[in-house]
């Protein structure tokens, strides 16, 4: 595990344990669950480069874990963010959907790298980001309708706020579609994707796609 | 005679767009701008001349674009079932503007696609044009003052059926796929592309 990656963890995990143990004293189930949910998407980075899987960027890394942080300090009872600051929710949502458009772009960069049946050219992956970023915003929000329908709990506060969300996540994909495009401009996805550390597992999703692709073509020359 | 048909069409979805966007109709608006590009991204795509125009894009987009933009131009109130209807045939025609959209990208701007990334987009294409058909219809009702969106159960029920079609005729295009394959739907939707 690379250095960096552990040390941010290590920064993060700590005010998220008080955070988890302050919803657990305020008995609030949602602030609860978020916390513990939370606790294990900052793990999940470091476990993937543990196992040898791939070597996440630290600012990813960071990013992930901050926006981890801030969600969980914005429910917790001592500050009620959520429901006292008003653009609170439009930052979470513009944080997320900003890296939801990183690991969109690095999934097209593994794409590009080792598929040899899908092929996007850099300028159409503002597009692709965007069109994702999009889809998991809309998505999102049914998913929290769905959850306050069956769990009666208040995820999606007003009609206001689900479509300043999805106002927000527009901007966030317009910030990360063209944060990317500007990053990328110039530089080898060879570089980039080489520097996630995939190791063994670049053979395993070369082999994958490659496979796919044979399956595809014998099942045209059936067609 | 090809691009007589095709200029012709154009001009009836631009009118009829025309009509719509005058009557304050977002979601037609944007289907018929939407079908408008699909038309003239293939003009504008260094052809060496107009193909016909897309019979399954006529038949979805222009013929309910002419009697919307008819019922708002003559102030005609369609029953509730007819409401209905059309609505259901402008999500099969969003659907399909979506196809349409990323063939041309495959067809036109060097986009290599395989069966499953060309059918996973689609769907994701859709579901993310209603979200910002929702979010245009925000930014409308803020600068003019409606209230199209009256509440938040009309609005989430409508991206739920949105999002469960979206899968549904994913899964659709998914089983037509693979009983043909994209290079022959593409010539079926574009025509012979050089």
């Amino acid at each position: 595990m690379r250095r960096g990656m552990f040390i941010i963890t290590v920064i993060f995990s700590i005010p998220m344990l008080v955070l988890l143990f302050s919803a657990v004293f305020a008995e609030d189930s949602y602030a609860n669950w978020t916390a513990v949910i939370g606790m294990i998407v900052i793990l999940i980075c470091p476990m993937l480069s543990w196992i040898g899987w791939v070597e996440t960027p630290w600012p990813l890394v960071l990013a992930v874990d901050l926006s981890v942080f801030l969600h969980n300090l914005g429910l917790a009872r001592f500050t009620l963010y959520y429901y006292e600051t008003q653009w609170w929710d439009d930052l979470m949502h513009i944080m997320a959907t900003i890296i939801l458009a990183t690991v969109v772009v690095i999934g097209l960069m593994v794409i590009e790298r080792y598929s040899n049946t899908i092929r996007v050219p850099r300028h159409w992956y503002l597009f692709f980001v965007f069109i994702m970023v999009m889809m998991v915003g809309v998505t999102w929000e049914v998913f929290e309708y769905m959850i306050d329908q069956t769990f009666a709990t208040d995820m999606q506060h007003s009609l206001d706020d689900t479509l300043d969300d999805l106002l927000s996540d527009v901007a966030g994909g317009l910030i990360g579609g063209i944060g990317a495009a500007i990053y990328l401009r110039g530089r080898a996805s060879e570089e980039i994707i080489d520097s996630l550390e995939f190791k063994d597992n670049a053979i395993k999703i070369e082999r994958w796609f490659n496979k796919k692709a044979e399956i595809e073509e014998q099942r045209k020359e059936r067609v | 005679m090809e691009s007589e048909v095709t200029i012709a069409l154009l001009a009836l979805l631009l009118t009829a767009t025309a009509i719509v966007l005058y009557h304050g109709d977002l979601l037609w608006t944007c289907l018929g701008v939407w079908g408008m590009l699909v038309f003239i991204v293939p003009l504008i795509a260094r052809r060496s001349h107009f193909s016909l125009a897309k019979p399954l894009i006529v038949l979805l987009v222009c013929v309910p674009m002419v009697l919307v933009a008819s019922g708002a131009f003559l102030r005609i109130q369609f029953d509730e079932l007819l409401n209905a209807v059309l609505l259901v045939i402008g999500m099969l025609a969003g659907f399909l503007l979506s196809v349409t959209t990323l063939l041309c990208l495959r067809a036109y701007f060097q986009v290599m696609m395989n069966r499953p990334f060309f059918v996973s987009s689609t769907v994701i294409l859709y579901i993310a044009a209603v979200g910002i058909y929702v979010v245009l219809q925000y930014v409308s009702d803020m600068v003019f003052e409606e209230n199209v969106i009256t509440s938040l159960d009309q609005l989430m029920v409508g991206l739920a059926l949105m999002v469960g079609g979206a899968f549904f005729l994913g899964f659709l295009l998914g089983y037509y796929l693979h009983t043909t394959n994209l290079d022959s739907m593409q010539v079926s939707i574009l025509g012979e592309v050089e």
